[in-house]
C-alpha cells in the first residue's frame, strides 16, 4: 500500500479515536463512541499489517493470542475488580513501550537513517520513550500489587526518598548524555540497560511511597504515563498517530488526576511525595469530644425509610467490598414503588478509581438517571428526609469543612448532616482511609446500623 | 517531578496550565507554529497572562507570568536547535494535548471508569511501532518485537471489550 493510504487511514483513526473520547460526554453516545475507538484501532492496525514484509505468521498469532487473552480478561473480570485489570493494563503499555524502544535500537539501520542533530533527537526519544514506559510498567505492577491487597497498602517511606528520587533523576540525566555520546559512535546499550533498572525501581519506590486513599490518583497518573509513553515511541518512530494518540491518552489521565486531587484538596505534587494515610496521629485531638453512638435495628431503618419522601444514598467502597449493591438496587426498586424519591449521591473519589462507584451501581441495575454528582445533590440536602450512607467514612466527615487542623481539612465532602436523619452503615468504629474521627456519627441526628453492609440491608429490605 | 519524566518539559506544561484554563486557548494559535516562527512566539505568551488575569480567580499574577515566560523560553530553545522535521511533530503533538483537553473535559464523570478502559486501549495504538519492527531480518528484534504485539494485543480487545461491557450496563 501507498505511504499516502496508509497515512490516510491513520488520519482517519485518529478522528475515530476522538469521536470516541467525544462520546463518553454522555451514556448514550458512549457505546456508539466505543465502537468508532474500535473501528479507528481496526483501521490503523489493517493499514500498518498490509505493509509487513515478513514474519506474518508471528504477527497474526501473536494479534490472535493477545486478544484472545484479553477477551477472556475483559469477560472474567469483576467489576469491583476494575482498578486492578486498568493497573495490569497500564503495565502492558509501558512494557511494550520499553519493548518497542529497545527493539528500534538495535535495528541496525538506524545510524543510516539519522546523523548529527537527527540523531541526537532520535535517541533522545528513544531514551525517553523507555524510561516513560518502564516507570509506567513498574509502577502499575505496584499498583496492582497494592489494589489487590497483595502489597500492604501503607505507603512505603525510605528515609531522604526526595534526596533518592534526585539522584535517580540526575543519574538518568547523566546517563542520557552518555547513551547519546555511545550511540554515536554504535554503542550505547550499557547506559541504556542501566537506565531502564533505575526507571523500574523508580517506579516501584513512587507508587510505594503513596498512600492507600491516593490510589484513584495513582491509578489515574499511570493512565497519563502510558499515554505518554506511547507519544514518546510515536516521536521516536516518526509516527503521528501515536504522537497524537498517546497526547489524548495523556491529557485523559493528567485531567482525571487533576479532579481526583481536587476532590480531595491534595495538591497533585503531594500526592506523588507520598505519606498520606499515615499521619493518624491528627485524629487523636478530635477522639476527646466523641459523644455517644445511637445505634438502630434493622427493622426501625426500615420503618423510617418507609415514612420518608425523599432520600439520598451516599456509597462508598465499602458497598462494593460487602457486595451490597444488588440488595441497594432492590431497596431502592421497592421505595421507588412507593412513589418515594431515592438519588443517589456520589463523591468523585468513592471507590478505588475515578468513576467506578457509578460502574458499580450499574451493574447493579440502578438507573443512571437517579445517580448523581456530588456537585449536583449537595445543595439538596436540606430537603433531604433519610440520608444513607453505606461503607464511606471520609468523604462524609464534617470536620473537613469545620477542623482546619485535620488531616483531610479543605476537602470537598457531601453533607448529609444538613438534612433530617442520616443512617450509617458500618462494621464498627473504625476511621476511614485518612485515619480521621468522624464527628458526623455523634452528631444528634445520626443513627448507626451496625454489621456488615449486605445482611444488613438485607434484613432491612425484609421489612420494607 | 513528572516534567522530567514526561520528556519534553513542554509536555507537563500542558497538564499544569489545566489550573489556567482560559489563558491556555491563546497559546493554541501561538504556539504551534514551526521552527521558523518561533522567534515571534516569546512575546504572546508574555502578554496574554496579563489579559486573561481579571476573568482568573485570586491568584498570583506572577504564577501563570511565570510558567509562560520559561514555557516560550524553552519552546524557543527546542525551535533553535531541532531540524523542521521534528518541529512538525510537535506542533501535532501541541496541538493534540489541547485537542484532548477539550474533548476530556466534556466527559461525563460517571463515566471516568469507562474512559480509563478506553484511553487503555487506544494507547495500545504502540502495537503499530511493533508490527512495524517485526518485519526486520534480525531474530531478536522479530521476536520483541512479537512479544511486544502479544501483549498490546491483550490490552486493545481486553480494553474495548470491558469497556464495551461497561457501558452495556448503563441504563436508565
Amino acid at each position: 500500500m501507498s505511504e499516502g493510504i496508509v497515512t490516510a487511514s491513520y488520519v482517519g483513526a485518529t478522528i475515530l479515536f476522538i469521536l470516541a473520547l467525544g462520546g463518553l460526554s454522555n451514556q448514550e453516545t458512549a457505546r456508539r463512541g466505543n465502537l468508532y475507538g474500535m473501528i479507528g484501532m481496526a483501521v490503523a492496525l489493517v493499514a500498518t499489517i498490509l505493509g509487513v514484509t515478513g514474519n506474518m505468521g508471528i504477527l497474526i498469532v501473536g494479534l490472535l493470542v493477545g486478544g484472545s487473552i484479553g477477551l477472556v480478561l475483559a469477560k472474567r473480570v469483576q467489576m469491583t475488580e476494575m482498578p486492578e485489570l486498568v493497573a495490569m493494563l497500564h503495565s502492558l503499555v509501558g512494557l511494550a513501550a520499553v519493548l518497542v524502544g529497545f527493539a528500534n535500537f538495535m535495528d541496525p539501520g538506524r545510524l543510516d537513517h539519522y546523523n548529527g542533530v537527527e540523531l541526537t533527537i532520535h535517541d533522545v526519544e528513544t531514551y525517553l520513550g523507555i524510561l516513560i514506559g518502564a516507570i509506567t510498567l513498574s509502577g502499575s505492577v505496584i499498583a496492582f500489587g497494592k489494589l489487590s491487597g497483595k502489597i500492604g497498602g501503607n505507603p512505603m517511606l525510605l528515609p531522604a526518598r526526595h534526596f533518592l528520587n534526585l539522584i535517580l533523576l540526575l543519574v538518568s540525566i547523566w546517563l542520557c548524555k552518555e547513551f547519546v555520546d555511545q550511540s554515536a559512535a554504535g554503542g550505547g546499550t550499557m547506559p541504556l540497560l542501566i537506565m531502564t533498572g533505575i526507571a523500574l525501581l523508580f517506579g516501584i519506590h513512587m507508587v510505594m511511597a503513596i498512600g492507600g486513599a491516593d490510589m484513584p490518583v495513582v491509578v489515574s497518573m499511570l493512565n497519563s504515563y502510558s499515554g505518554w509513553a506511547a507519544s514518546a515511541t510515536g516521536f521516536m518512530l516518526n509516527n503521528d498517530l501515536l504522537i497524537v494518540t498517546g497526547a489524548l491518552v495523556g491529557s485523559s489521565g493528567a485531567i482525571l488526576s487533576y479532579i481526583m486531587c481536587r476532590a480531595m484538596n491534595r495538591k497533585f505534587l503531594s500526592v506523588i511525595a507520598g505519606g498520606f494515610g499515615t499521619t493518624s496521629g491528627g485524629g487523636g485531638a478530635s477522639v476527646e469530644e466523641q459523644g455517644e453512638v445511637i445505634a438502630l435495628q434493622a427493622p426501625e431503618v426500615a420503618a423510617l425509610l418507609t415514612e420518608s419522601k425523599e432520600i439520598m444514598i451516599i456509597p462508598g467502597y465499602g458497598m462494593a467490598v460487602a457486595q451490597a449493591q444488588h440488595i441497594v438496587n432492590e431497596i431502592t426498586k421497592a421505595l421507588r414503588s412507593k412513589k418515594i424519591n431515592v438519588r443517589f449521591g456520589i463523591h468523585p473519589v468513592a471507590g478505588r478509581m475515578p468513576g467506578h462507584m457509578n460502574v458499580l451501581l450499574a451493574e447493579a441495575k440502578v438507573p443512571y438517571d437517579i445517580v448523581y454528582e456530588m456537585d449536583e445533590i449537595n445543595d439538596d440536602f436540606p430537603d433531604i428526609d433519610v440520608s444513607i450512607v453505606i461503607g464511606a467514612n471520609d468523604i462524609v466527615n464534617p470536620s473537613a469543612q469545620t477542623d482546619p487542623d485535620s488531616p483531610i481539612a479543605g476537602m470537598p465532602v457531601m453533607e448529609p448532616w444538613k438534612g433530617g436523619t442520616t443512617i450509617v452503615l458500618k462494621r464498627g468504629m473504625a476511621t476511614g482511609y485518612a485515619g480521621v474521627q468522624n464527628p458526623l456519627f455523634f452528631k444528634e441526628n445520626t443513627r448507626m446500623l451496625f454489621g456488615d453492609a449486605k445482611k444488613s440491608l438485607d434484613e432491612v429490605f425484609k421489612n420494607i | 517531578m513528572t516534567k522530567e519524566k514526561d520528556g519534553n518539559a513542554k509536555v507537563d506544561f500542558e497538564d499544569e496550565v489545566v489550573r489556567g484554563a482560559t489563558a491556555v486557548k491563546g497559546s493554541e494559535i501561538t504556539f504551534p507554529p514551526p521552527a521558523p516562527k518561533l522567534s515571534a512566539a516569546p512575546a504572546k505568551p508574555a502578554e496574554k497572562p496579563a489579559e486573561v488575569k481579571p476573568v482568573e480567580e485570586e491568584s498570583s499574577a506572577m504564577g501563570p507570568l511565570i510558567t509562560f515566560g520559561v514555557g516560550a523560553l524553552a519552546l524557543f530553545g527546542l525551535g533553535a536547535i531541532a531540524p523542521a522535521s521534528f518541529m512538525a511533530h510537535f506542533t501535532v503533538f501541541v496541538l493534540a494535548c489541547f485537542v484532548g483537553y477539550m474533548v476530556i473535559w466534556n466527559v461525563s464523570a460517571a463515566l471516568h471508569t469507562p474512559l480509563m478502559s478506553v484511553t487503555n486501549a487506544i494507547s495500545s495504538i504502540i502495537v503499530i511501532g511493533a508490527i512495524l519492527q517485526i518485519s526486520s531480518g534480525e531474530k531478536t528484534i522479530m521476536w520483541v518485537a512479537g512479544f511486544a504485539v502479544l501483549i498490546t494485543s491483550i490490552n486493545i480487545v481486553g480494553g474495548f471489550a470491558v469497556t464495551r461491557r461497561m457501558l452495556e450496563m448503563f441504563r436508565k
